[in-house]
């Protein structure tokens, strides 16, 4: 018992810091002089990035 | 300390993360066109690489082995690791705007980079003590960044040459990494 409840403590403590993180990470405006840099991207080898180009139309 | 110098030459020069395990890959292939970029992506592993080995080692050690849930090590590793991009991202954006307009673009990069999951594991299964977690992930990211500015300066000047057609990109930059690869191998006699 104490396990399973460890297990599901570590797990949705780490799952939900993950979640919150992204979303603060995602609604901090960029700074000033930094608005281009995910334009600014061109794409390189590694296409898994959420950076790539080849997910911005998707996303879009 | 010749213990700890020991294992910082070894995981720079001769157990390379690139050149000996092939770890990280991708950013070594991709980002290595131009020196600056080499060295943006150099800096920021090598903070996401520490930051990330020193959160996983206190997890381990302080909930894990208590709670005898050591099987989760690498679910759990993961989760550390994408927590503390996502965090140095947010961070370097609210309060280092300088920091993140040079680092910025290499940081999602790194949560897919598996030296920085490597890294983590190895601590653990070698059952390294804080002082040898720290010089190990030190060690590793030094010589992930050496690897990768040694290579971008090859490649801007495999850039400036003109090599047969089908040798043109990946395949020179592959054939240039196997020697590179074999250079660091004659280092396997210093330690």
């Amino acid at each position: 018992m104490r396990q399973v409840l460890g297990l599901l403590g570590v797990l949705g403590t780490l799952g939900s810091l993950y979640a919150v993180l992204y979303y603060f990470n995602k609604k901090t405006p960029e700074p000033e002089g930094c608005e281009e840099i995910q334009n600014s991207c061109s794409g390189c080898g590694i296409t898994s990035c959420g950076r790539h180009p080849s997910h911005m139309s998707t996303e879009e | 300390m010749g213990d700890l110098l020991t294992l910082f030459l070894s995981t720079v020069l001769i157990d390379n993360i690139i050149l000996s395990h092939f770890l990280g890959m991708c950013p070594f292939m991709g980002v290595s066109k131009n020196r600056s970029s080499a060295l943006g992506m150099g800096f920021a592993v090598l903070f996401v690489i520490v930051g990330a080995s020193l959160l996983s080692y206190a997890l381990y050690y302080l909930a894990l082995v208590p709670l005898g849930l050591e099987y989760l090590e690498l679910i759990t590793f993961i989760l550390v690791i994408a927590c503390f991009v996502q965090f140095t991202e947010l961070f370097l954006k609210k309060f280092i705007p300088s920091l993140y307009k040079s680092l910025g673009i290499f940081l999602p990069l790194i949560t897919t980079n598996c030296a920085v999951l490597y890294v983590a594991l190895d601590n653990i299964t070698n059952s390294y003590d804080l002082a040898h977690t720290i010089v190990n992930s030190v060690g590793v990211s030094v010589g992930f960044m050496l690897i990768l500015y040694i290579f971008s300066t090859i490649r801007e000047r495999l850039d400036a040459s003109t090599p047969l057609k089908s040798f043109v990109g990946n395949p020179l930059a592959l054939i240039t990494a196997g020697l590179m690869a074999l250079a660091f191998s004659g280092l396997a006699g210093l330690i």
